[in-house]
């Protein structure tokens, strides 16, 4: 693929329409009355080149999480498409799903939720190789030390148990399960929000080293725009359930085109207090609305200073104003 | 400017079974009137617990051994209970990490807000009813009376800090201690959460102390910044010193080790290896040695001195690196501005 979308070479992972309701019990709810519906992911598409990392930034509650595990199939979804690798993965059935699967991996957030504690790290690191069925005996022990020297932990660590470990330790023992079936996509999500400053450097740097030596392809999911900048090649801007602005990382911080994007990048704080002086910031007024009966029109209205009333008739389209520079906006 | 607060050779410690924990270990420091100083550092640092000492909140088994903490010249460790849960509120405020676990969440916003009101200061409800809804329109909280009803959960996570910045203002304290207000908001939240600390020490010149891990929130707030680590205050002098010239280690891994939003161009990030140490047994000698890429032996045997930089008699640094006979650090000059 050339120029048009802003990412060299084929696209591993295109999102189409991606939709994704939930169900929540409206209030003085009886049986057979109708649900409402909290549209958690409203018709978000996107694609990501082999090689590369996309960034996907919102504010919690924005759907971002959301749409990491609609497209690794963890939700089924309520409309839309996810093409990876050639295939249509909602099309599968179970049996092969689960040999795809291999092929996408996750990290999660909180490195204490995510590792189960009483399980060696060796069989947590294992378990992708008894599921897949990649490794047996000394092939899979072997198969285990190395993992675990990938991510910079030693061999010594397989016989301990995750609470002997610190929070940036257990990263990279998610990090390690999530090699081990050898994928070639990895959703990760939020996997440093947990980390003090010090220990997200180290495994910020660890997931660019292991991108480049294995060919990885990212969805890194997070609110820190600094950091999704520093590791993206895009970045992806979601507001309530949606996408409004989609652009190369540097780009997007140059020229921001969405008002939400403008206001979400003038509202982070930079560590210069000679900068932080000179600042001029757009300062959101309110909260974020429901996602359960969103606003008509374009999402973002409600809190936008540039509204004027057309936003609410219609819902702005994701449209490419040049170099794959996408936004969703009547206004900009 | 006075200082209104002193604070002396701090030290408080947990006696937990496996032993004596120095979460805070021989710390000093000033807070002028009307300033706003920030204390950084990593979890497990003690910034946290050096806030609960200065207010007296430090739950068992931990202790406040040795020091002092002067407000306006009065000693407050050497104060009885009694006279205490005066100055707190009254004198000193705190504002929460996290408004949600703080705020009762079986109790009425107005409630909550009065009790705190006539804890501290004897009046009538209505007028500590009135009191309520001024402080909440000072923290430019909107419908003000109608949000007197309401429960915490009918509030946002950033309505909901507001409402804890209201209490800890309702009594017109000399200084708040604010412990990571803005960690568990948004960042457009967390933007109107900072606009609004900084309009309120305009307004009533209170003293701030801001306590984050934060370098960016630290760098559009405070005049003076305090560096911990495990225990020990490692680097201490005005914001735009730190920042600028930073001259402990730690600062420099601290701000190599995020990335700026910003920056022209990609940059590998440069980490801080290692993890902080276990206070149960700390490094001898300067406690950041095992994950400093300039230890010296020296640093591994004695503690370094804290000794002024920059001759202007604000900025200190606890570091080895200083000491005239120390070999030079590239791209780095000792206590010099760049």
């Amino acid at each position: 693929m050339s120029g048009g979308n802003g990412h060299n070479g084929q696209a591993l992972v295109r999102v189409e329409h991606l939709k994704k309701w939930f169900p929540v019990a409206a209030a003085g709810l009886s049986f057979g009355a109708s649900h409402e519906w909290v549209q958690a992911v409203d018709d978000i598409s996107f694609e990501i080149a082999k090689g590369e990392t996309l960034g996907l930034v919102g504010e919690s509650g924005c759907g971002k999480t959301t749409v990491g595990r609609t497209v690794a199939r963890l939700y089924e979804p309520t409309s839309g498409k996810v093409v990876f690798d050639g295939q249509s993965i909602y099309d599968l059935p179970a049996e092969e799903m689960r040999r795809v699967r291999r092929k996408i991996q996750m990290i999660f957030q909180d490195p204490y939720a995510s590792l189960n504690p009483r399980m060696t790290v060796g069989d947590i690191v294992g378990e992708p190789l008894d599921i897949h069925g990649l490794a047996k005996g000394d092939a899979r022990k072997e198969r285990i030390y190395q993992l675990l020297e990938t991510v910079g932990l030693s061999r010594e660590h397989a016989s301990r148990f995750p609470h002997e470990f610190s929070g940036g330790q257990r990263q990279r023992i998610g990090l390690a399960r999530s090699l081990a079936a050898d994928p070639s996509f990895i959703i990760c999500d939020e996997p440093i929000s947990a980390l003090d400053v010090s220990i997200q450097a180290q495994v910020v740097n660890k997931l660019q080293d292991l991108q480049e030596k294995m060919g990885l392809t990212y969805l890194f999911i997070a609110h820190d725009l600094a950091m999704v900048k520093h590791i993206s090649n895009r970045v992806a801007v979601m507001y309530l359930g949606k996408i409004v602005e989609i652009a190369d990382g540097f780009e997007l911080y140059a020229h921001p085109s969405h008002p939400y994007t403008t206001a979400l990048l003038s509202a982070i704080p930079i560590p210069d207090p000679t900068v932080e002086e000179e600042r001029r910031r757009i300062i959101l007024e309110g909260d974020v609305p429901s996602p359960i009966n969103p606003p008509s029109g374009c999402h973002f209205r409600t809190r936008c200073r540039l509204a004027k009333p057309a936003c609410s008739e219609k819902e702005p389209e994701l449209t490419d104003r040049g170099a794959g520079h996408k936004v969703a906006c009547w206004v900009a | 400017m006075d200082n209104l607060l002193r604070v002396r050779d701090l030290k408080t410690s947990f006696f937990t079974y496996a032993g004596e924990v120095r979460a805070v270990d021989g710390v000093n420091f000033d807070v002028a009137g009307g300033e706003a100083v920030a204390i950084v550092g990593e979890s497990g640092c003690g910034k946290s617990v050096t806030a609960m000492s200065l207010l007296r909140l430090i739950p068992e088994p931990g202790k406040v051994l040795a020091g002092s903490v002067e407000l306006a010249g009065r000693d407050l460790v050497k104060l009885k209970e009694r006279e205490m849960r005066h100055v707190r509120g009254n004198d000193i405020s705190m504002v929460f990490q996290d408004p949600m676990t703080s705020l009762n969440p079986v109790l009425t916003i107005g409630t909550q807000l009065m009790e705190a009101i006539r804890q501290h200061q004897k009046v009538e409800k209505d007028k500590a009813r009135a009191r309520a809804i001024e402080t909440l329109e000072m923290v430019k909280i909107p419908s003000a009376d109608k949000r007197l009803a309401q429960y915490p959960h009918q509030l946002s996570g950033g309505m909901r800090q507001r409402v804890m910045i209201a209490m800890a203002l309702s009594c017109h304290p000399k200084l708040v201690i604010c412990d990571e207000p803005t960690t568990s908001l948004d960042v457009t939240i967390q933007a109107q959460i900072i606009e609004l600390l900084k309009d309120l020490k305009k307004a009533t010149g209170m003293s701030i102390i801001l306590i984050t891990h934060n370098l960016g929130v630290v760098a559009g707030l405070a005049t003076r910044v305090i560096v911990m680590y495990a225990g020990k205050i490692v680097e201490y002098g005005p914001v735009n010193e730190i920042y600028g010239i930073p001259q402990h280690p730690y600062t420099w891994g601290l701000l190599r080790s995020v990335p700026r939003l910003d920056a022209a161009e990609k940059r590998r990030l440069v980490p801080i290896y290692g993890q902080p140490p276990d206070l149960l047994k700390p490094p001898v000698g300067c406690r950041f040695n095992p994950r400093c890429d300039h230890a010296m032996k020296i640093c591994r045997e004695q503690e370094p001195p804290f000794v002024p930089v920059n001759g202007n008699g604000q900025h200190h640094v606890a570091c080895w690196l200083q000491h005239p006979a120390a070999p030079a650090v590239a791209g780095f000059k000792k206590g010099v501005p760049a």
